[in-house]
C-alpha cells in the first residue's frame, strides 16, 4: 500500500500548524497573539491547498477506502477552514492580551478543525466517529474555557454530558448498521443493501444515527443543549460551535444517508421531513421570546439547521449542493453576527441583552452596520447571501415535489424576519436607556467582520461563482 | 436467522434469572442477625476511618490521565514491534519513521504537560 501524501495535504498542514503552535506555546516570552496569527496562516494555507485540489477535481480513496478525498470533502474543508480563520480572528481581542492560557484555545480550535475534516472525508463509519469525537472533545473543553465563570463551566459540563450521550447513540447506530449490512464502509454498505430486503436492524441503526447527528447539529427535539451552551460558552466559541461543527455534522449526515443508506430513502425522507418542520418552527418561534442575543442566535442557529435539512429531504443532487452552499453562507454570516456581539462589548463586559443595543445605530454606526448586514442575511433578505442560500434550497425542494415543506419554510422565514429585524429596529429607532462605555474597535475583529460582510454581499450578488463549485462537488 | 441467537437469549435469561432468584432467596429465607461490626463498611479488613465522601485534589485525576496516555503509547508499541519484522524488507524505514513521528508527538505532549505544570504537585 502506498500513501498519496498529496491527497492529505490540507489535513497534514493543519496537523503541522497544531504541533508548531503547541511548541511555541511553551515559550512564555512569546506574544500569545503570535500563536493566533500562526494558526490563521496555517489554516489559510490549508484553505488555499483545498481550493487548488477542488479546482483540480481530486477524487481518490486512501487508507484502504477509509478516507475519500473528493470534491465534496474538499468543499467542506473550505467551509471548516473559513470558519476556523474567522473564529480565531474574532477571538483574539475577545480573549485579551493578558490571557496566558490562550495558546491551548487555538490548539483546540485547530484540533476540532482536523476532526471536522476527517468527518467530511470519512468513507467509513468508524472514521466519521473518530472525527466526531476529536471535534467534540475539543469543543467540550472550549465551551468551558472560562473556568472561573459559572456559566461557562456549566456550558462545558452540559455539552460534555449530552454530547457523550449523543456519541453513544451514534456508536450504537453504527453497531446495528454493521449488524445489518456486515460492513462499516460507506460504499460497501450501499452495495450490501441493493436487495429489496430491509433488515429491521438496519432501520433501527438508521434511526439511532439520526438521533446522534440530531444532537450534534441541534435538531428539534435534540436541541436542548444548544441555548445553554451558546449562552454560557465564550461568544467566539459559540460562533465556532454554530458554524464549523454544524457543517461537519451535516457533511457526514449527507454522505452516510445519501450514499450508504440510499435504499432506505423512503424511510429516512419521512423522518428528515418531520425533523425539518419541527426544527424550523420550534427554533423560530422560541427565538421570538428571547431577550438575550446569544440565546436568540442559538435558536436561530437551530432554525437554520432546519432549512439545511430541507436540502436533505429533497434527496437529490440539487438539494445536497444547495445545502452545501447554504452551510458555507451560514458559517460566514453567523460568525459575523457573533463577531458583532463581541464588538458590542462595554467596560462592564458583554452587552448581551437586546435592549442594550438601543441607539447603537447613531453612537456606533460601524458596529450597527455590521450587525444589520449579518441579521438581514440571516433573515434572508435579497441583496445578501442568506437570500441566495434559502432560494436554492427551496428551489431544490420544489423540484423534488416537497411543496408543503417549502411553504412551511417560507412561513418560517417570515417569522424569523420578525426577531432579526427587532434587533435592527432597536439599534436604529430606540433611544438608549443608559450610557454604556463601549470599548474601542480592535483591528483583528473589525478585519474579520469586514471579511464576513464582503463574503455575505459577494455571495449575495454573484451566487453562481459559489453555487457552481457546490454543484460539481456533490458525490452523487 | 434470528433463531440462531436463541441460545444466547436462553443464556441471558438463565444468567439473569439465576442471579435474581438467588438474591431474592437469600434475602427472604436467610437468617438476619445484624451486629455493629457486620454493618460496618468493608475496607479490606481495616477499620474504616471517616466518610468516603471527601474532596480530594484534582491533581490525582490529572496524573492518572497522563499515566493512561503514556501507558497506552507503550501498549501500542508492542503490536508494532511484532509486525515490524515482517515489513523490514519492504517498507521498514517508513514504518520506523512513522512510529518515531508518533512517539515524537507524544513526547511533545509530555514536554507540554511538564512545562505547563501538569506534573508539579503543590
Amino acid at each position: 500500500m502506498t500513501i498519496n501524501w498529496q491527497l492529505l495535504m490540507p489535513e497534514l498542514i493543519v496537523i503541522c500548524t497544531f504541533v508548531l503552535v503547541m511548541i511555541l506555546d511553551l515559550f512564555d516570552s512569546l506574544q500569545k497573539s503570535f500563536l493566533a496569527w500562526l494558526a490563521i496562516v496555517g489554516a489559510a494555507i490549508a484553505l488555499y491547498v483545498s481550493v487548488q485540489m477542488l479546482g483540480a477535481g481530486t477524487d481518490e480513496t486512501q487508507f484502504n477506502g477509509m478516507l475519500r478525498v473528493d470534491k465534496y470533502s474538499l468543499f467542506f474543508n473550505v467551509i471548516f477552514l473559513v470558519s476556523t480563520i474567522l473564529t480565531v480572528l474574532i477571538s483574539m481581542s475577545y480573549l485579551g492580551r493578558e490571557d496566558r492560557r490562550q495558546g491551548e484555545y487555538y490548539l483546540l480550535i485547530l484540533l476540532a478543525t482536523l476532526g471536522m475534516m476527517l468527518m467530511a472525508a470519512g468513507n467509513e463509519l468508524i472514521v466519521v466517529f473518530l472525527g466526531l469525537e476529536l471535534m467534540s472533545l475539543s469543543l467540550y473543553i472550549l465551551a468551558g474555557y472560562f473556568r472561573r465563570s459559572m456559566a461557562s463551566s456549566e456550558a462545558g459540563m452540559k455539552y460534555l454530558l449530552l454530547g457523550a450521550f449523543a456519541s453513544g447513540f451514534f456508536l450504537y447506530g453504527i453497531a446495528l448498521i454493521y449488524g445489518g449490512a456486515g460492513t462499516t464502509n460507506v460504499p460497501q454498505i450501499a452495495s450490501a443493501l441493493t436487495a429489496d430486503t430491509k433488515p429491521p436492524l438496519l432501520l433501527a441503526g438508521m434511526f439511532l444515527l439520526v438521533v446522534g447527528f440530531g444532537f450534534k447539529v441541534a435538531l428539534v427535539p435534540f436541541h436542548q443543549w444548544a441555548p445553554d451552551v451558546y449562552e454560557g460558552a465564550p461568544t467566539s466559541i459559540a460562533a465556532f460551535i454554530s458554524a464549523g461543527p454544524k457543517a461537519a455534522g451535516f457533511a457526514a449526515f449527507f454522505r452516510i444517508f445519501m450514499e450508504a443508506l440510499q435504499s432506505l430513502q423512503p424511510e429516512w425522507i419521512a423522518v428528515v421531513t418531520i425533523l425539518a418542520v419541527l426544527t424550523m418552527t420550534v427554533g423560530n418561534l422560541v427565538a421570538i421570546a428571547q431577550r438575550n442575543i446569544k440565546r436568540m442566535l442559538a435558536y436561530s442557529s437551530i432554525a437554520h439547521a432546519g432549512y439545511v435539512l430541507i436540502g436533505l429531504a429533497a434527496a437529490n443532487k440539487d438539494g445536497i449542493s444547495s445545502a452545501m452552499l447554504y452551510l458555507l453562507i451560514y458559517c460566514v454570516m453567523n460568525i459575523g453576527a457573533f463577531g458583532a456581539v463581541i464588538l458590542a462589548r462595554t467596560e462592564d463586559g458583554e452587552s448581551l441583552m437586546i435592549s442594550d443595543y438601543a441607539g447603537l445605530g447613531f453612537r456606533k454606526p460601524l458596529l450597527a452596520l455590521f450587525m444589520t448586514v449579518m441579521l438581514l442575511s440571516l433573515a434572508g433578505f435579497p441583496p445578501t447571501a442568506g437570500f441566495v442560500g434559502k432560494f436554492y434550497i427551496f428551489r431544490s425542494a420544489v423540484e423534488a415535489g416537497q411543496i408543503w415543506l417549502v411553504i412551511i419554510g417560507a412561513i418560517n422565514t417570515a417569522i424569523s424576519a420578525f426577531y432579526y429585524l427587532r434587533v435592527v429596529v432597536t439599534m436604529y429607532m430606540r433611544e438608549p436607556e443608559e450610557e454604556l462605555d463601549f470599548l474601542t474597535y480592535p483591528g483583528s475583529l473589525v478585519f474579520a467582520l469586514v471579511l464576513a460582510a464582503i463574503g455575505v454581499l459577494l455571495i449575495g450578488v454573484l451566487p453562481s461563482y459559489f453555487l457552481n463549485p457546490a454543484q460539481i462537488s456533490t458525490f452523487l | 436467522m434470528l433463531i440462531d441467537y436463541l441460545p444466547i437469549l436462553l443464556l441471558l435469561v438463565f444468567a439473569v434469572g439465576f442471579a435474581c432468584i438467588n438474591l431474592a432467596l437469600t434475602h427472604l429465607i436467610g437468617p438476619k442477625n445484624p451486629t455493629r461490626s457486620k454493618l460496618s463498611v468493608y475496607e479490606s479488613g481495616v477499620q474504616p476511618i471517616g466518610n468516603t465522601r471527601q474532596r480530594f485534589s484534582i491533581r490525582f485525576d490529572l496524573i492518572a490521565m497522563l499515566f493512561i496516555i503514556f501507558d497506552i503509547e507503550v501498549v501500542f508499541l508492542y503490536p508494532w514491534a511484532i509486525v515490524f519484522k515482517k515489513f523490514t524488507a519492504t517498507s521498514g524505514s517508513f514504518i520506523l519513521i512513522e512510529m518515531l513521528v508518533f512517539i515524537g508527538i507524544l513526547f511533545l505532549g509530555y514536554l507540554y504537560a511538564w512545562k505547563k505544570g501538569g506534573l508539579s504537585w503543590d
